[in-house]
């Protein structure tokens, strides 16, 4: 599992900055809401921690097919099959891949980022604690729908229709821990219900991950 | 039961019988029940003239749930057993299913502007079920996903267990969050719920409701039966070999 976390990193250091792009995208989906709200920084406030939120899991979204579609055209996903790895440490390294390669730094960016809306220091805070608690449920549902799909070349579409409805208890209590964090902190009652539907999700949707892929690979 | 109806033949032989059954209920109860609740039966204290919509808008959201439930449960004996027959009944609540969502969300809407005074409010019961609506499109789609039949009935069965989880939470949405939606009037013990006059017109709309939902359904999956099978027996073309000899 650790061989293939490695490998997949170091493919991804050689692509040339193809995992950049999801960042790009959340930079410039947040300064569009910017520019769109006119630049009134007191709305904006108000606004921003949705606004990154959803920036957050657009960005997600937009690089769902890059988690298994790769190794599933190339073939590596049989040679793993057939190599007796079994396929829920496969795709529990792709998912960790997945969120240390594309969630993992659009976190890291969120405090510069957020300078753009001038929200101050506990507001901040609250933002990336409930971005990095909701992250393994953004892993999960963006997994599930990456896993029913890798078998198809179209489709990226449908992983807006999958992921998304399942998305949304996360995104609303996601929304509402980063309110309360800096007023109620770290035992706010927003933030442990945003930690139990990530742990809701990974029970749920990780065996639901491993039966798609299996069935993806299955030959019929 | 589920064994015994695994076999299409005899589940054909079965529909024959249930289908007629389903679709007279339905017709019966749904006259009876339109025109005790129309016209029959008397305006409700607290809503006046407007309590006609509960009888169209209560059983269309049941039914939807019922729907998506029967989806889960097909789904779980397909992805368990394999049974092909669950994945045509499982196909074939969608789309009557996504429809009576529909048919829950605007006549919802529509009892809420004259109720409530707005057509549209973002509180638990209302935002969940219209991400049941979002997951019944999502459900469907990944059905047209591939042409082979088999790999789609397999990544459908997955999509349909997990989207269950939305069920319970539209169930108790009401109780969990402050919303504008009342809570259970008819299951919950204490309540005085629904005097008689107005819970006949509805039982009769539900059981109407449910019958139809039930004969689109059993429709549905003879249909999905009879074109498999039609596809398997299609007239192939008989391989040609031809044999050149080297000269």
């Amino acid at each position: 599992m650790r061989a293939i976390i490695a490998r997949d990193i170091k493919l991804a250091m050689r692509s040339g900055g193809h995992w950049a792009l999801s960042l790009i995208f959340f930079a410039l989906f947040l300064a569009l809401c910017g520019i769109a709200m006119g630049g009134q920084m007191t709305r904006l406030s108000e606004l921003s921690l949705p606004l990154t939120w959803l920036a957050f899991i657009f960005a997600a979204l937009l690089s769902v097919s890059q988690i298994f579609r790769g190794e599933m055209e190339d073939g590596s996903l049989a040679q793993f099959k057939l190599a007796g790895i079994g396929m829920g440490t496969v795709s529990a390294a792709k998912l960790i891949n997945y969120a240390l390669l594309t969630l993992l730094p659009l976190v890291v960016m969120t405090p510069l980022l957020s300078q753009l809306f001038g929200l101050n220091g506990p507001q901040i805070a609250g933002l990336i604690i409930s971005l990095l608690i909701g992250l393994p449920a953004v892993a999960i549902y963006m997994g599930l729908s990456g896993a029913l799909l890798c078998g198809q070349k179209t489709g990226g579409f449908l992983a807006i229709l999958i992921s998304a409805p399942l998305m949304i208890p996360t995104l609303i209590f996601g929304v509402a821990a980063a309110k309360a964090f800096p007023d109620s902190g770290i035992m706010a009652a927003e933030l442990r219900i945003l930690f139990g539907l990530s742990l809701v999700s990974v029970a749920l949707g990780f065996p639901a991950i491993i039966a798609a892929l299996s069935a993806n690979l299955e030959t019929s | 039961m589920i064994n015994y109806l695994a076999n299409p033949a005899r589940f054909l032989r079965f529909s024959r019988f249930a289908v007629p059954v389903a679709g007279w209920g339905a017709t019966i109860a749904l006259a009876a029940g339109l025109y005790l609740s129309l016209i029959g039966s008397p305006p409700a204290v607290d809503h006046g003239e407007n309590v006609r919509m509960m009888y169209v808008h209560v059983p269309a959201a049941w039914c939807a749930m019922a729907a998506y439930t029967g989806i889960a449960i097909a789904s779980l004996v397909s992805f368990i057993w394999r049974h092909p027959v669950a994945d045509s009944a499982a196909k074939s609540l969608a789309w009557p299913g996504a429809i009576f969502t529909v048919l829950a969300l605007v006549t919802g809407s529509l009892w809420g502007k004259v109720a409530w005074g707005t057509w549209w409010q973002w509180d638990g019961r209302m935002t969940s079920v219209l991400v049941l609506l979002f997951i019944y499109l999502g459900y469907l789609a990944i059905w047209s996903l591939t042409p082979d039949r088999r790999r789609a009935a397999r990544l459908a069965s997955i999509l349909g267990m997990v989207g269950w989880i939305n069920i319970p939470i539209i169930k108790f949405s009401v109780e969990w969050w402050n919303s504008l939606h009342q809570t259970a009037t008819i299951s919950q013990p204490g309540t005085p719920g629904l005097p008689a006059e107005l819970l006949l017109p509805l039982a009769l709309m539900a059981l109407g409701y449910t019958c139809l939902l039930t004969w689109l359904a059993l429709r549905g999956t003879e249909a999905d039966i009879v074109r498999q099978r039609s596809e398997r027996s299609a007239p192939q073309n008989p391989a040609k070999v031809t044999l050149e000899t080297l000269s």
